[in-house]
């Protein structure tokens, strides 16, 4: 009995201190859930890229997370309008193969389908009709917008004049993460004429709940258009061992595909002694070792409020941190984004990465 | 109180006599008079010289000296002095005298010449402080506890080093935000900014702890030993990394004010070897573990097989130890060290052909801490370390400041009886639980 009651004190004291090391595991907790809901008579259950806003007998609310959604609805009695935020202009639903007609929504990020009963426990697929086609095109690379949102718009009009797809981010779009910040940030977001998919910075640390209400997942990964795209949490410095294995299985599933990796804190700063960087340089190296061995193509942090083009690795890195937050001075960087050119099907996939003045 | 109460109550000497050599030796390589006994030392001691020193012309605790009477016979005799002098002197040969310096009186002691005298330093006498002033160190860095205790010229010691530090966040912190992290300026305001927060919470630490001990802490820095060597396990709990235990071993050998350092570690069950090999050049107090400077260099290399990478970092630093009974008698027995250099790291991985040469990572190389001596036979300190390049890398924080901010970590080493062989052990945590535990062995 004493050594059961010993091991037992042992067990959890090495489970305490290993839990103080995983800072982002809880993000990693509330990402299971993400897209699952049971609510006003309904049961949604989606594949972890969406957030459900709200949910009633006649209206579901989704924010799109990635330009791919794959979601059943059960419980529709009457028909149900499903209102989705962020998504593709172009973007379609199937509901079990069969296309729905698309409704205007208020803006060309935001689709509308009347869903009937008959859709009931169908599959919905909500995607581009070139979802899988290896087309070119372009997307935009944009973070650390934080207490400059008052001045976002100038970014989203100068975002728009470009012909993007989408727009991608590794995150601290706010300051302080709260739910009046991000959704201040969502009606800025409300100029862009393309989604804008993002992962987590260290500035919403403060309040993970409420990018978990209103923008759904930490962490993200889709293909789309033949490029895949892995957007991971590193908000804490660090990925958490739960994350790192579906990175790693997201990576090897799309070994062949370009691929386009973001995350928020540099695995290592460009400068060294700044250490904006991983808590840990053995952690940081694995990682590097890891896309490097699986050949992705190109590397995006925020976090520093520059611009930094290097490699890691023999990867292509970029530092990109020109939403406006309080910049890195003596730089000669004002704000700016990226704008990434994308050729799928071709021996150079990534056809150059541009560094687009807003300023 | 009189010179004679000082004395009953200061000093309260046993003798050890023995009848064999009278060859004084070294004890601890201890240089003047009775200087940093061992507590119980076999090893004899010159008796001749002060007992104590004054110290900027304040009060100073007088050490309770206390030996024991060891003759021929097993039992110990123990003799009393009084009034400053031996009660009943054994019988042997002529007198030494041993002079004992109590509140800047002399007072001389005869004690018999061919005589081994055994000096034990009990807990020394208190600093004359307000012991109700003690809470008053939790308003950080004034030196408040001394200020207000009573020990004025060693709390505005303290308080100057806690608004130094506190000059230092500013100016430091101030620099980072106005030039917004600027690659340029990052090193010096980096510097200003940690050295200036470790400056403040020490200077915190110092004054609580000595308005607790008020200079009875007994022990003080044991000498240098020429050579050391010391093996044992490293053990991490890290949520990266399944590393297992590792078997470590370090080696230093000291010629005069250089030391050359050499050390490994390689995991029992994976497949992770770390080397490491340092210089370090005494700047001064190259022979005792107490005040003194260095500058070093240094390359380490570790090799992570399992994950296929491997990188070599070198790097070059200066620093030094300071005791804080320079700051004041009542905080004998406490030191502050640190370090501050700049290094760079090389990177390589297997995906890229291996080597250490595909990337690299300057480093900024700093460490500030502070420490208690052991009763003469070792020392415990704890830390903050910027570097984020070993095992223990960055603290693990669900915060804003997350990466920011180094790992702390605390060590203590000892020797059994003062002797060669001893033990020690160390803890950090950052990105990860690192705890070490060695036994190690001196040579002088």
């Amino acid at each position: 009995m004493r050594k059961r009651s010993l091991r037992t004190a042992t067990s959890l004291c090495l489970l305490l201190v290993a839990s103080c090391l995983r800072p982002s595991e809880h993000h990693e907790r509330l990402d299971e859930e993400v897209g699952m809901a049971e609510v006003g008579g309904l049961r949604i259950d989606g594949d972890g890229s969406m957030a459900i806003r709200s949910a009633s007998a006649t209206e579901v609310v989704l924010w799109a997370g990635a330009p791919r959604l794959r979601l059943r609805i059960e419980g529709i009695t009457e028909p149900l309008q499903l209102r989705v935020m962020n998504t593709l202009p172009d973007s379609e639903l199937s509901a079990g193969g069969v296309v729905v007609t698309r409704q205007n929504g208020r803006r060309r990020t935001e689709g509308l389908w009347t869903l009937l009963p008959t859709m009931d426990g169908a599959e919905l697929v909500i995607e581009s009709a070139d979802a899988d086609a290896p087309v070119e095109h372009a997307v935009g690379v944009l973070s650390d917008i934080q207490e400059a949102i008052d001045n976002m718009a100038e970014i989203v009009d100068r975002l728009n004049q470009d012909e993007l797809r989408y727009v991608i981010s590794t995150g601290d779009l706010t300051n302080n993460g709260t739910r009046e910040e991000l959704l201040r940030f969502q009606v800025e977001l409300e100029r862009l004429d393309v989604p804008f998919y993002s992962t987590v910075g260290n500035h919403e640390v403060p309040g993970p709940e409420n990018w978990h209400e209103l923008f759904g997942p930490f962490s993200g990964f889709f293909v789309q258009n033949g490029v895949a795209v892995s957007l991971v949490d590193s908000s804490n410095a660090t990925i958490d061992p739960d994350l790192h294995t579906r990175m790693i299985e997201f990576a090897d599933a799309n070994v062949s595909a370009p691929h386009l990796f973001l995350t928020h804190v540099p695995l290592f700063d460009a400068s060294g002694f700044r250490a904006g960087a991983f808590r840990s340089r053995n952690e940081a190296a694995r990682v590097i070792q890891e896309l490097s061995a699986r050949s992705i193509d190109a590397i995006f942090f925020g976090h520093v409020h520059s611009y930094y083009a290097f490699s890691l690795g023999d990867v292509p890195t970029y530092i990109s941190g020109g939403g406006g937050a309080i910049p890195e001075r003596l730089d000669g960087i004002e704000r700016h984004y990226l704008r990434v050119n994308l050729v799928p099907d071709s021996e150079t996939p990534i056809n150059g990465v541009t560094f687009v003045h807003v300023d | 109180m009189s010179l004679g109460q000082h004395l009953r109550a200061a000093l309260a000497l046993s003798i050890v006599f023995t009848a064999s050599s009278p060859a004084w030796a070294q004890h601890n390589g201890a240089a003047d008079g009775v200087q940093a006994p061992t507590p119980g030392d076999a090893e004899p001691v010159d008796a001749t010289g002060p007992v104590e020193e004054s110290v900027g012309g304040e009060e100073v605790p007088v050490a309770e000296v206390v030996a024991e009477v060891v003759t021929e016979a097993p039992e110990a005799t123990p003799v009393e002095v009084s009034e400053g002098a031996l009660a009943a002197p054994p019988p042997s040969a002529p007198t030494a005298e041993v002079t004992a310096r109590v509140n800047e009186t002399d007072a001389p002691l005869p004690v018999p010449p061919d005589v081994r005298l055994h000096l034990d330093f009990a807990e020394p006498s208190p600093v004359p402080m307000r012991r109700w002033a003690a809470p008053f160190a939790l308003v950080p860095g004034l030196g408040l506890a001394h200020l207000i205790g009573g020990q004025r010229r060693t709390g505005l010691r303290l308080m100057a080093a806690g608004l130094g530090g506190l000059g230092a966040v500013v100016v430091g912190g101030g620099g980072l935000i106005l030039s917004g992290a600027s690659r340029r300026t990052i090193p010096v305001f980096s510097t200003l900014a940690i050295i200036g927060i470790t400056s403040f919470l020490l200077s915190s630490v110092a004054d609580l702890a000595g308005a607790i001990s008020r200079g009875r802490l007994r022990g003080s820095a044991m000498n240098r030993e020429r050579f050391f060597l010391r093996g044992g396990l490293l053990y991490l709990v890290d949520s990266q990394f399944d590393y297992g235990p590792f078997l470590e071993a370090e080696g230093r050998a000291r010629f005069g004010s250089v030391q050359v350092e050499l050390g490994g570690s390689v995991a029992i069950t994976h497949d992770n070897q770390r080397f490491y090999a340092g210089l370090r050049y005494f700047l001064s107090g190259a022979e005792v573990r107490g005040t003194s400077s260095f500058v070093r260099t240094s390359l380490r290399y570790q090799r992570f097989g399992s994950e296929g990478f491997a990188h070599l970092t070198g790097d070059v630093a200066l620093g030094g130890r300071l005791e804080l009974s320079a700051l004041g008698p009542s905080l004998r027995g406490m030191f502050v060290e640190g370090e501050w250099g700049v290094g760079l790291q090389g990177f390589g991985f297997e995906a890229t052909g291996g080597g250490v040469g595909n990337t690299t990572n300057a480093l900024l190389v700093l460490r500030a801490g502070m420490g208690f001596y052991l009763a003469d036979r070792g020392e415990f300190s704890f830390f903050y370390d910027h570097r984020r390049d070993g095992f223990a890398g960055a603290m693990s924080l669900n915060s804003v400041a997350a990466g920011a901010i180094g790992h702390v970590g605390g060590e203590a080493h000892g020797y059994f009886g003062g002797g060669e062989w001893g033990l020690g052990a160390e803890f950090k945590y950052g990105s990860a639980w690192v705890t070490r535990l060695m036994l190690q062995r001196r040579w002088w």
